[in-house]
């Protein structure tokens, strides 16, 4: 990691060199309270002072919810290709926890079997992160999700008259010597750093208590009631998952088209909280309840990959909890499996 | 394989489900040429009675249209209800709300005799659908899924879903956040979101999933500040038959 | 912006390769075995499965849909499915005749039976219907090594005679001393000279040391909690119990999600767990 500071006066000609360069995808305003990442060809587009998106950034871009896998023809023989598409792309403006959710992608798609779809894109990502204020419902503090050590090729923290911009690889490096300079960060810098972490931290108010939740989910586990009482309202219509940055379900659908010879294979995003998900052909539905999908989704986001890889399918973004019609909230949730073993 | 036979017929309803197989536009010859319509007012001239597959739109709203539906329910190996009226009776449903007579008298005064109209009823209630490609309009490329999977010999995937997997996957901000209302948690999805995409609430033009939590639909519209008469209507407009029903 | 679309041939895990069906045969009324041949003489050789694993399988325009091997890994020409009526996939396939061309990937699954582990040890099958097609691949293993194995005992049980898979080879194993084999169904037909009941009922009777045995299950997803209370009840050790589960395996590589159970994914985990490893999975069974 190296430390720079970016002056506020050349921050503009850094994005501008940026946006002439890449094929670059910032925040901007979307509606009322909603920005959303999106390809953006002039600065004046771009707002990276923004509070919520409904999609997390990095996943829109490198597992869209719609995605050609192969393409084939029939003929003669069977001719079958693979679609592997992407470019270099520079994602500019996405938080902490948004890259940390990523760099769970980034496990998960190279695990067992490296999902080159997935990878392909990734390799052409260059990550450019910034800070953004949390809502009332993020818990990324909690999570250690709140600060970001890697997945990012440049992070800059706005200390008000200047950034204090963190290079963590060769790729963000090159960036920092093309276009205007960068001054090294002196001790000061670093104390200031230091100050506005802290004041940053200060301003997550949403807390869990994650350590106790590893062993006392598998008390409550069985809990029936626990678990109908918090699943009552649930639509089982999939939001949370779908606005989740660390989800990675996918349904693969064969399309032939009508003139029967040509046709492809596409992956779009699923839900494990409908209820088919679990059905297998002959009929048999292996999750039929409410419940039980939520308690599986709870398992998968807090106990399963944390198992795996040392981190949890949850950055506590708190995404989920606001796309929630019946006001499902995975915080309280955490907490209420704590006070339940309390009683 | 020699080519499957298809009629296109039309019942009650605007006719605009039968528009929407004519916007197919660049997948229509594709389809002209994997299947022989025979029957299609809205695009031929020719009719037949010798079809293996009919796609109806429409409800039955007349005696003279139970014959028909009957007849074709004779004729044709495969059903496809197209669109909201044929699938779930559609708006002409809210014609039964008023009662058969209060309905005749409101519209046609004193001339209501002249008129042979009974209730409405999607075209399940006589005939045995195999297949529903459902909306107002219904998604043209559902029907091109449907009829693509009676060429192939597969169920078609239609969504059991709701509505809020498609507009989650279309990254739009949910409507609620907006202010407006919307039947998406609980409506049937493969639409492709279209009402939410364009900033409108879902008014349930699908149907209802097989297990809606209707509970939990009606809390979420009370806490938005709306009466459960607000939440009827919006039911109504596309479901009436199916509410009758429960009664 | 630009979009580079690239051939990365080998790399990608959703690229099926082509194979011809080279066989169809009739089980039962409801199963017909396909014998499938890779076409690449290359990726043919490469294709070395064990049993218990299983194939994601291709109709185009279709979909793909999971098949477990039944036949023999020594079999390197082509192998088998044994596959049930009952979906859009296997629909189709149903109507599909010889030379006609499918999709593989595969073979998938960690999680297969410990063919190697079990040696000098006695194996103990027990089948419930369709459950005998991965199962097979195992007798089929452990008779071709006979010598390496003690006891054979095979428990299998369907709903009707007629639904027996494999009767040919049933009867074949029946008449060779070295193999034990107790057929049971719920619906007996006139002249039935096996046992009548579910298969449950014949694990009592399993007179083998635990300490040297291992035990292979296999059936639909009802069957399990009550051959393992039966198998409880003998003592047989958990490391020494292995079943094979099902659930929606979709992408086979452990991506999509579906056949999650616990913390474990069935795809790439499993299809087999020990009985150790499923007491640990919060609703296995």
């Amino acid at each position: 990691m190296q430390y720079k500071i970016l002056k506020k006066n050349k921050y503009q000609d850094f994005v501008k060199g940026l946006i002439e360069d890449y094929n670059f995808i910032g925040p901007t305003k979307k509606d009322k309270s909603v920005h959303d990442f999106v390809p953006l060809n002039s600065i004046e587009e771009l707002d990276t002072n923004y509070l919520k998106t409904t999609i997390p950034p990095a996943k829109k871009i490198l597992f869209p919810p719609n995605e050609k896998l192969i393409e084939y023809e029939i003929g003669d023989e069977i001719k079958v290709k693979p679609v592997i598409e992407s470019s270099e792309t520079v994602l500019f403006g996405i938080n902490a926890w948004d890259i940390n959710g990523m760099n769970f992608l980034d496990k998960f798609f190279s695990k067992d079997f490296v999902d080159e779809n997935y990878w392909d894109k990734r390799d052409k990502l260059t990550v450019i992160g910034m800070d953004t204020e949390p809502t009332e419902n993020n818990f990324a503090l909690s999570m250690d999700t709140e600060y970001a050590t890697d997945g990012f090729d440049l992070y800059l923290h706005d200390l008000g008259d200047r950034y204090f911009v963190r290079v963590n690889t060769p790729k963000g490096n090159e960036l920092v010597e093309k276009y205007v300079d960068f001054d090294d960060a002196s001790e000061n810098d670093f104390k200031d750093f230091d100050k506005y972490m802290d004041d940053y931290r200060a301003q997550f108010s949403n807390k869990v208590n994650i350590k106790s939740f590893y062993d006392n989910f598998e008390m409550i586990y069985n809990d029936e009631e626990f678990w109908k009482k918090i699943a009552k309202n649930c639509f089982s219509c999939g939001s949370c998952n779908l606005v989740c940055p660390t989800c990675f379900c996918f349904n693969v659908k064969d399309d032939l088209k009508l003139d029967l010879k040509t046709g492809e294979k596409t992956r779009e995003w699923d839900s494990c909280m409908i209820p088919e998900y679990g059905l297998v052909a002959g009929g048999h539905n292996f999750r039929p309840n409410k419940e039980n999908r939520l308690k599986q989704r709870y398992r998968c986001k807090l106990k399963t990959y944390f198992d795996k890889f040392g981190q949890y399918a949850c950055v506590g973004c708190g995404r989920c909890i606001e796309a929630c019609l019946a006001k499902i909230n995975i915080a309280e949730d955490i907490n209420s499996v704590k006070k339940e073993v309390n009683v | 394989m020699s080519k499957p036979k298809v009629g296109v017929f039309g019942f009650t309803g605007c006719g605009g489900c039968q528009l929407e197989i004519l916007n197919l536009e660049d997948q229509l010859l594709d389809l002209v040429s994997a299947v022989d319509i025979v029957h299609f007012r809205e695009a031929i001239t020719e009719y037949s009675d010798d079809y293996d597959i009919a796609l109806v739109e429409g409800s039955v709203t007349t005696k003279h249209g139970v014959e028909r539906i009957e007849k074709i329910g004779d004729i044709a190996k495969i059903i496809v209800a197209v669109g909201a009226c044929a699938c779930t009776g559609g708006l002409n449903c809210l014609k039964n709300l008023y009662g058969l007579e209060k309905a005749k008298d409101l519209v046609y005064g004193d001339k209501k005799d002249w008129i042979d109209t009974i209730e409405t009823k999607p075209i399940d209630k006589y005939v045995k659908v195999d297949y529903m490609a459902r909306g107002c309009p219904p998604n043209r490329f559902e029907i091109v899924d449907v009829i693509r999977s009676l060429i192939l010999g597969r169920k078609p995937e239609i969504p059991n879903y709701p509505v809020c997997v498609e507009c989650k996957r279309n990254g739009n901000t949910c409507v609620y956040e907006l202010g407006m209302t919307c039947l998406g948690p609980i409506t049937r999805a493969g639409c492709d979101s279209r009402c939410p995409n364009s900033v409108s609430g879902c008014e349930g033009c699908r149907g209802i999933i097989d297990n809606p939590n209707v509970n939990a639909q009606k809390d979420v519209l009370e806490e938005y500040g709306l009466t459960v008469e607000d939440i009827m209507e919006n039911f109504n407009l596309y479901n009436a038959c199916k509410k009758i029903e429960q009664k | 912006m630009t979009i580079e679309a690239k051939e990365k041939e080998k790399d990608s895990i959703y690229k099926p390769f082509i194979a011809t069906i080279k066989g169809i045969k009739e089980l039962s009324s409801t199963e017909k075995q396909f014998d499938i041949q890779i076409d690449d003489k290359e990726t043919r050789e490469a294709f070395n499965f064990k049993p218990g694993q299983f194939v994601e399988l291709t109709v185009f325009g279709l979909g793909e849909a999971p098949f477990s091997i039944p036949s023999s890994p020594n079999n390197k020409d082509y192998f088998e499915l044994c596959i049930r009526n009952v979906g859009n996939v296997s629909g189709a396939l149903h109507k599909m005749k010889e030379g006609d061309k499918v999709g593989i990937r595969g073979p998938f699954g960690k999680g297969h039976f410990p063919y190697e582990e079990m040696k000098d040890n006695n194996v103990v099958i027990v089948a419930g219907g369709l459950g005998m097609a991965p199962v097979r691949s195992l007798i089929k293993y452990v008779l071709e090594n006979r010598d390496d194995y003690k006891r054979v005992i095979i428990i299998y049980g369907s709903i009707n005679p007629d639904y027996l898979l494999y009767k040919d080879e049933l009867e074949e194993w029946q008449k060779r001393d070295d193999v034990e084999v107790r057929l049971t169904v719920d619906e007996p037909c006139e002249g039935w000279q096996g046992e009548v009941g579910v298969c449950t009922n014949l694990i009592p009777g399993i007179d083998c040391p635990v300490d040297e045995s291992y035990v292979v299950v296999c059936g639909p997803p009802v069957m399990y909690k009550f051959v393992i209370k039966e198998l409880e009840k003998k003592c047989f050790k958990p490391e020494k119990v292995f079943l094979s589960l099902e659930r929606r395996m979709e992408c086979g590589v452990g991506k999509c999600n579906h056949c999650h159970i616990g913390d474990k994914m069935t795809c790439v985990d499993g299809p087999v767990f020990s009985l150790w490893e499923i007491r640990n999975l919060k609703e296995a069974i």
